[in-house]
């Protein structure tokens, strides 16, 4: 045990840290706790490790879905200026051609279809992921500082249904995690 | 990582194709045979037809071979376990080159038929008969025979020692093979684009007197690329099929496989789309000629259909993750894409010689099987003479474990 508080000492608790050593164990303790019925649950790693988010129950996000309502919206609402200027504000005969002249209107509409795709990806993505957050209380605990560089962690959160303090910790060490800790909210 | 350098030793046992794939190639030869007999009787009716027909066929089924070389010196140079997992249906279309060139000679016999400018002292049009005359120093037969062999010169060269390269890999497993491919494939992709381009300009552009467009010849060749991976993921999810790669070709590829072909869709959706908001605007009479001939008549629903089947309909079935990581659902989209192509390849070719409004001939059936059955023929007879899947190139020996779940 690294944390110098006693567990009574601690006012609220943010959850249980487990401390691995390669990516394969940690991979496989995320496995482990899912099918034991662990949900709220994070894990950290210094580089990329394949299916890792796929071991915690991570599935798909709405990112995607978002990005393509904007990018929908973005069109639409680019070809719908267009018609609007050029048929009905300001009519214009431009060498004989219609007023609604499509083909001049591809490049416009495809660059608010990009623009606003690439707005909404940015913005969906710092809403669903929380980001910026000054604050996280899984730095509480010293030896997470370690996470980038060399060492595999997962946080069961206390938010958890299944979450029991000691019972947690305990189920951590049982997955092979070489330090658990209390991590203080 | 240690389970992907602990296999580096292991080969990749030899998968080969089956007798089912003798079957197609025995079927495809015969379709190819009757095929072009029936051409040779087309052609003794009417040559001009016949060369019509037979150009639309020449194009597409030789795009594979383009396409396919194209993607081969693509992939060598920004490595990647797509390309090394895809490399012998690459390697496969590039290795009909040589059928390409025999049809080219044929295509030397129609020269007259197809391309005004050899026989301008006939022509009517006064405007095309003078640009013509300028054009004479580059187009002229003796310089399109010289310009032909030194495309196939340069396709071979490239295609050929980047396989020999392939085959002492699988033999020796030597490493420095790897980077040595890739330094060669990369200059490779820059002279292959411009012959390729070149090529194009020739072989179709050059049949309309006045019509000129810089982005024609890219336009052709990225349609190519993308037929050309259509087919490869075609062919590796039919090859694949009872998992016998063992998890080699699995969802990560298929998705990796999936985005280029989307990537390309939408190349070949930005490249089209490029020249007609060039030209449209401009309204010059010489360049709008093109899309006169194109949307006259019933040709207008060929380029609708064009525009609706080779980019919104893959565009949107392409988008989906899911999609490409299903072989079942992606070999779908190939198949539509193959189907697209024809009709694309035939509203870019015969509108040209058909401006009066839109006919078809039974010669263009006939071309289209026999050049079609006999570059199967050559194909599958390609891919059979060699393992399916390089045997010694380490991003294909093992998979990793967490990528055959995904």
């Amino acid at each position: 045990m690294s944390h110098e508080l006693t567990l009574s000492e601690i006012p609220a608790i943010h959850g249980a840290m487990g401390e691995f050593e390669t990516p394969e164990a940690l991979r496989a303790a995320c496995q482990r706790a899912y099918a034991e019925g662990y949900r709220r649950m994070d894990a950290y790693a210094p580089m990329p490790v394949a299916g890792l988010a796929e071991a915690i129950g991570f599935r798909k996000n709405k990112v995607a879905l978002a990005v393509l309502i904007g990018g929908i919206c973005g069109a639409s609402g680019g070809y719908g200026l267009l018609c609007w200027i050029t048929i009905i504000a300001y009519p214009h005969n431009v060498g004989g051609r219609p007023l609604h002249s499509w083909p001049a209107y591809i490049p416009i509409t495809f660059e608010c279809m990009i623009l606003l795709a690439a707005l909404t990806a940015l913005v969906s993505m710092l809403a669903m992921n929380g980001l910026p957050k000054p604050y996280h209380p899984v730095f509480n605990v010293p030896a997470f500082d370690r996470a980038s560089i060399d060492k595999f962690f997962l946080c069961i959160e206390s938010t958890d249904p299944k979450f029991e303090t000691e019972d947690t910790l305990a189920f951590l060490r049982d997955l092979g995690a070489t330090e658990v800790s209390v991590v203080p909210a | 990582m240690s389970a992907h350098e602990h296999a580096v030793n292991v080969p990749v046992p030899e998968i080969r194709l089956g007798p089912g794939a003798a079957q197609v190639e025995r079927i495809s030869g015969i379709i190819g045979v009757i095929g072009l007999a029936l051409c040779v009787v087309g052609f003794l009716m009417n040559r001009a037809v016949f060369f019509q027909s037979y150009l639309f066929a020449f194009i597409y089924w030789g795009g594979f071979a383009l396409g396919g070389l194209g993607v081969l010196l693509m992939g060598h140079t920004v490595g990647g376990k797509w390309c090394a997992t895809s490399r012998r249906f690459l390697e496969a279309q590039m290795g009909t080159l040589w059928i390409v060139a025999v049809f080219t000679v044929i295509l030397l016999f129609g020269l007259h038929d197809l391309y005004p400018w050899t026989h301008i002292g006939d022509m009517k049009e006064l405007a095309d008969r003078e640009v013509l005359r300028h054009k004479q120093g580059y187009l002229n037969i003796p310089f399109f025979v010289v310009r032909v062999v030194i495309y196939f010169a340069v396709w071979f060269f490239w295609g050929l020692r980047v396989r020999r390269m392939a085959d002492r890999q699988d033999q020796t497993g030597d490493p420095t093979l790897r980077e040595r491919m890739r330094a060669f494939s990369a200059p490779g992709v820059l002279v292959f684009t411009m012959t390729a381009t070149f090529a194009y300009i020739d072989w179709i552009l050059s049949a309309d007197a006045q019509f000129f467009s810089t982005v024609y010849g890219a336009m052709i060749l990225i349609g190519d690329v993308l037929q050309s991976f259509a087919l490869t993921i075609m062919a590796m999810i039919l090859t694949s099929r009872g998992d016998r790669f063992g998890g080699r070709v699995n969802a990560i590829i298929l998705h990796d496989l999936g985005n280029l072909m989307f990537a390309f869709t939408i190349f070949w959706t930005y490249l089209t789309a490029s020249q007609l908001i060039i030209v449209w605007p401009a309204n010059l009479p010489q360049e709008l000629i093109w899309y006169l001939n194109r949307v006259h008549g019933f040709w207008k629903y060929f380029a609708l259909v064009t525009a609706l089947s080779m980019f919104a309909i893959p565009f949107l079935a392409l988008l989906s993750q899911t999609r490409k990581r299903d072989p079942r659902r992606l070999i779908r989209v190939c198949v539509w894409l193959l189907l697209a192509r024809i009709i694309d390849i035939y509203w870019i070719v015969e509108p040209t010689y058909r401006r009066h409004g839109f006919w078809m001939s039974w010669t263009d059936f006939a071309a289209f099987f026999g050049v079609g059955g006999i570059w199967l023929f050559v194909f599958v007879r390609q891919l059979r003479q060699r393992p399916l899947l390089p045997l010694r190139d380490p991003r294909v020996m093992a998979p990793l474990p967490e990528e055959v779940v995904a």
